[in-house]
């Protein structure tokens, strides 16, 4: 994705960072530009103003020359010596003259232009020529001139002519030169600022002069040598422009000027060529332009920091909404954002932030809602589903404890018959509360009010004593009357030990909601309950009535219901096939109602046709309960409970699965009570033998599966009775402990007696309180009977031992007397005579463990 | 940079001197020199030269010469009794008048007079009597004393100058009428500079001065005899005159310093080394 379309952020820098380099790189050029004109018109103008200052100076000196020419030449001794033509006299006082004008040269010229006499620089000999032809000719006018440039000898000076009558009208002329060199150049140049250059009139450079500030003889030498930049300066001379030069690292600027002179017959020209040095200018230029980059780049990084800061005070806000509106959008209500400052932004997260708050509120409420909606839905269903009290109470409370988002909850209702309150289910606490936990909780008072309470933990800050329930223990309770038609039932609690919860009116609504529903469902347990007993005691009323006539069998039908139950739990059946199972079991035999008291009640074997009157019963029976409706299908249970499983009973003859379930088990569990009961023509069978016939005839005469189901659930059953009578050892007591050990020696002393006679029996008794006494234990046997003295406080421990000890001692008489074997068998018989409990008992204390 | 710097401080030193003679010109009158000052110098023109290479070696930088413009040997020990100057230069013997002004006088070297010609002129030397004819005017060009067709300038000093004295004493002889020819000219410096721009010309001046700056004009003999150091030791040449400065009586510490180590050996060698014959 493009970054620079992405973000607002990026999208205000931009453009902004784009415009602040333009506008900076536009200033720097113009700023150098406008910088780079002014320095060169500058150096232009230094350079112009340093050859109108050399020119200035070179014709303030030639206007010194002609001066001194003047005065030399109207020197009366000069004039004289002149007049006699004496020039040793002339030389002489040349000599002298110069010696206060201090000129570079100074001679005397006859009228051919030759030396007559001569001093100073140019060393020139009597009767020499040193003027050029043309130059000689105008020399010779005898005219006073102003300075002219002009090449003497070898020498290009600026030199002043003034003539002075000689003889016979002759006209000598006195020259007075100054050598144009490097020194004079200093000269007329200091000051200037430039290095300067002068060429004669054919261009060729004459004398140059530089200062070392301006770059010495370097300078010098460029321009003395035939530099096409001096070239170039005079081709470009008189236009308002200068040539550039470089010398080495330096670079000047040339500017050439035409020194003629007013009055020159001659025409003399030179050249003046400038050179100003551009070394400061260019360093003006470079630090100025480095200046303005530096501030150009200064500039742009502010404004960048700048734009950055707006851009982020913009784009981050919107940037964190965007988030919040995102996350909003997906249902995360507690979206907040949070910017410091008074302005729109600040205004626009607030209502942003209003908006989610109420948004997140009604959300909550909504959903709270939608809950409470399930979890009522959800429990009237529980509530329509189930007719155990238990089980109805205890998936309310969780649902309600779900929907109030606490842990804790418990129903009291009032106990029918002693009107007290009970607690009848209890959530989220394991210890049962007691009676007067149950009198003083606030269902107690709900109850007896008939009115709601709520009661929360106080806020921090408010000076109220918390109360706990007295029930659950919770800080926060909200507590609802069960009321019906009849009065308040009980009440309906739930609590949190969060001292945090908070429990609302609508809290109150909610509960009272749920608290209606619990009353319905109540009433209808407890209508359908009354239904049911009615129905038993109905059912109970038509069994009572098949014993009346068959008083051989009484107790038969709830015996056999017992058992068919208890094939009902192993085989696993339901609630309601269990409930026609026991009625169809009370009520199997009420066919014998249409059998012959003869028939019914005959000892011995039945003749065929009695027998077939007898098997006509199931059918009676069957067509007996058939007008009546009852919920549960009792009747082919009935009809069908002597069938066999293979198929060789009566009444159909039916056939394994053919025949109805309960039938089958019925079947079973009949047969089993008419084995085991004793009759009065014959003594009950053992369950031992009673089972192997079951087995015998399993797979023939009953269904296998409920025989293995049965005699699972007769050991089962065993086992569980077993468990039942028999306590746990620590929960043995001493005194039952006792009464076992005193028990079983009794019983071993009985078989000694039976066994070896009295006399042996009483030789035995000595023996052993003799060995009691030396013991130190409190036991005696006396005619018979072990006699248990006070033994003060000992502990269980120690009177086991003491237990123990005492039968070593009875055993050692028994095998010292009669043998080993029998100790072992004396103890067997001894145990086998005591009760079932007290012989496990026995065997749990060892206390003949040390044989056997 | 440099230059810059220097300048600076060159100003700061002048404004510090506005300062400092705002201050004390008032109250002085220009005559007497206080401690520090520079030591003023004048005097004959002649010895001027000596003093300037003495003063240029002399160790003790604490100590400013200053030279005055040539005042001549009179000037030189008048300037030096009434306390214009610290030291006169003297390039002749002085008078009775001036010795009894009591000044403290030192010879420092006996300077050779030495006649050249300008370069063009190439003979080897004159017989005093050629150099009497010369300046009395007999001979105008140098082809009458063997040399090339030049015409004579005639160079000269005034008659009061120690040069001329010199000369007079030694070679003119104090009769001789100079020519009408010759110029005389003011300064010694003025003479040799007449001696080297003017072709044919002659003149007279400080052996010690032409040889200390090697001058580029042509040396004369003298009856035969060359202007040299050696010669005027062994006396062979002997147009010589004192050069040797004046000093106050009660001049300064600093002052007669200098003086000792002007008269030293180690300043005689100096001053042999640079052209001019030690004092003895």
């Amino acid at each position: 994705m493009n970054p620079f379309g992405r973000h607002l952020h990026n999208q205000i820098i931009a453009p902004l960072l784009v415009a602040s380099v333009f506008v900076a790189a536009a200033a720097m050029i113009i700023a150098v530009t406008l910088i780079g004109q002014i320095i060169d018109s500058w150096i232009d103008q230094t350079a112009a103003s340093a050859t109108v200052i050399v020119v200035s100076r070179l014709e303030e000196s030639s206007n010194d020359m002609q001066r001194n020419a003047k005065l030399i030449a109207e020197d009366q001794r000069l004039v004289a010596a002149v007049a006699d033509g004496d020039r040793q006299t002339l030389s002489g006082l040349l000599v002298l003259q110069n010696q206060s004008v201090s000129a570079d040269n100074i001679m005397l010229l006859d009228g051919k232009g030759e030396v007559i006499c001569s001093t100073g620089r140019l060393q020139l000999a009597p009767g020499a020529s040193p003027l050029g032809r043309g130059v000689r000719d105008w020399v010779l006018l005898s005219m006073s001139h102003h300075p002219i440039l002009v090449s003497v000898g070898d020498s290009y000076t600026l030199t002043a002519l003034e003539p002075v009558k000689g003889q016979s009208g002759s006209t000598f002329t006195l020259a007075i030169s100054t050598v144009i060199d490097n020194t004079f150049v200093e000269g007329i140049s200091q000051g200037s600022g430039a290095a300067v250059c002068i060429l004669d009139e054919n261009k060729k450079p004459v004398a140059a002069r530089s200062t070392q500030e301006i770059g010495g003889a370097a300078v010098s030498e460029a321009l003395l040598a035939p530099a096409p930049a001096v070239t170039a300066a005079i081709a470009a001379m008189g236009a308002d422009s200068s040539s550039p030069m470089s010398v080495g690292e330096e670079h000047y600027r040339l500017k050439a000027q035409l020194v003629t002179f007013e009055n020159d017959p001659t025409g003399s020209r030179a050249y003046l060529v400038a050179a100003m040095p551009t070394t400061v200018a260019e360093d003006a230029r470079r630090t100025t332009t480095g200046l303005i980059a530096m501030w150009s780049v200064v500039a742009v990084t502010v404004l960048l920091g700048l734009n950055w800061y707006v851009a982020r005070r913009v784009s981050e806000p919107l940037g964190q909404l965007s988030d919040s509106v995102g996350r909003v959008a997906d249902g995360d209500y507690s979206a907040k954002v949070a910017f410091h400052g008074l302005n729109e932004v600040t205004e626009l997260a607030q209502s942003f932030n209003t908006m989610t708050d109420s948004l997140r509120d009604r959300s909550e409420s909504l959903t709270k809602k939608v809950l409470e909606l399930a979890t009522l839905y959800e429990m009237s269903r529980a509530l329509g589903s189930t007719l155990d009290l238990d089980i109805l109470l205890e998936s309310v409370l969780e649902s309600a404890m779900r929907i109030f988002n606490v842990e804790l909850g418990y129903v009291t209702l009032r106990d029918r018959e002693s009107g007290e309150l009970k607690v009848r289910s209890l959530q989220g606490s394991s210890s049962r509360p007691d009676e007067a936990a149950v009198r003083s909780s606030m269902s107690e008072w709900v109850v007896r009010e008939g009115r709601p309470l709520i009661f929360n933990p106080p806020r921090p800050g408010e000076n109220e004593g918390s109360r706990i329930d007295s029930v659950s223990g919770a800080l926060a309770a909200l507590c609802v009357p069960l009321v019906s038609s009849e009065g308040t039932l009980g009440a309906i609690t739930v609590g949190s030990r969060d001292p945090r919860h908070r429990f609302t009116s609508d809290d109150v609504r909610l509960l009272a909601t749920i608290a209606n529903h619990v009353t319905i469902a109540i009433g209808n347990i407890e209508l359908f309950s009354s239904l049911q007993d009615a129905y038993l005691a109905t059912v109970r009323a038509l069994a009572a009535a098949v014993d009346a006539k068959d008083p051989y069998t009484r107790g038969h039908s709830d015996r056999v219901a017992q058992f068919a139950l208890l094939i009902a739990d192993s085989v696993e059946l339901s609630p309601e096939q269990k409930t026609a199972l026991e009625m169809a079991a009370y009520l199997h035999d009420i066919g014998k109602i249409g059998i012959s008291e003869e028939i019914l009640l005959k000892p011995g074997k039945l003749s065929d046709e009695e027998m077939g009157q007898m098997r006509h019963h199931p059918l009676i029976g069957a067509n007996i309960l058939k007008p009546i409706a009852f919920p549960w299908p009792i009747a082919p249970v009935v009809r069908h409970h002597h069938e066999h499983f293979d198929g060789r009973g009566y009444p159909a003859g039916l056939k394994g699965e053919e025949i109805p379930l309960l039938a089958r088990v019925l079947t079973v569990a009949d047969a089993y009570e008419a084995m085991v009961s004793d009759r009065p023509y014959r003594r009950g069978r053992s369950d031992e033998d009673a089972v192997l016939e079951l087995q015998r005839c399993s797979g023939t005469h009953f269904d296998p599966r409920v025989v293995d189901a049965f005699i699972r659930a007769l050991d089962d059953s065993a086992t569980a009775i077993q468990q039942l009578v028999r306590p746990p050892v620590e929960e043995l007591g001493p005194e039952e402990a006792r009464a076992v050990f005193v028990a079983v020696c009794d019983g071993m002393c009985a078989s000694f007696r039976r066994l070896g006679g009295p006399r042996l029996a009483s030789n035995l008794e000595q023996d052993i309180n003799g060995s009691f006494a030396a013991d130190g234990l409190p036991f005696m046997l006396s005619a018979g009977h072990l006699v248990v003295e006070d033994d003060g406080d000992l502990s269980d421990e120690a009177r086991l031992e003491q237990m123990r000890r005492a039968m070593d001692a009875v055993a050692a008489f028994i095998e010292r007397t009669s043998g080993a074997s029998l100790v072992g068998h004396f103890y067997a018989e001894a145990v086998e005579s005591l009760p079932e409990r007290m012989r496990r008992h026995a065997d749990d204390l060892g206390l003949l463990s040390s044989r056997d | 940079m440099a230059p810059r710097k220097r300048r600076l401080v060159a100003s700061l030193a002048l404004i510090l001197m506005l300062l400092l003679s705002a201050c004390a010109a008032p109250t002085d009158t220009a005559s007497v020199r206080k401690d520090g000052e520079p030591v003023r110098v004048s005097g004959s023109g002649t010895c001027l030269p000596l003093l300037r290479i003495l003063s240029g070696e002399y160790s003790d930088e604490t100590v400013e010469f200053v030279f005055l413009p040539g005042l001549h040997s009179g000037g030189g020990i008048k300037g030096v009794a009434n306390g214009d100057l610290e030291i006169g230069s003297v390039s002749r013997e002085l008078t009775k008048d001036e010795t009894a002004l009591g000044l403290r006088y030192t010879l420092l070297s006996r300077d050779g007079l030495v006649l050249a010609t300008h370069s063009s002129v190439d003979i080897p030397g004159l017989t005093s009597e050629q150099v009497r004819g010369i300046y009395r005017g007999d001979y105008s060009n140098w082809k009458e004393l063997g040399g090339p067709d030049l015409p004579i300038t005639i160079l000269d000093r005034n008659e009061d100058e120690s040069a001329k004295i010199v000369l007079r004493e030694f070679v003119l002889g104090k009769e001789l009428v100079i020519t009408p020819k010759a110029v005389n000219l003011y300064y010694e410096p003025d003479m040799i500079d007449g001696l080297q721009s003017t072709v044919g010309a002659v003149g007279y001046f400080s052996l010690g001065y032409g040889l200390s700056q090697k001058l580029p004009v042509n040396y004369l003999q003298l009856d035969g005899v060359d202007a040299s150091v050696e010669n005027i030791k062994n006396g062979s040449y002997d147009v010589i005159r004192p050069l040797g400065i004046v000093t106050a009586s009660d001049a300064s510490e600093e002052i007669n310093r200098f003086v000792e180590w002007a008269s030293s050996p180690a300043a005689t060698a100096l001053i042999e080394k640079r052209g001019f014959a030690p004092a003895r």
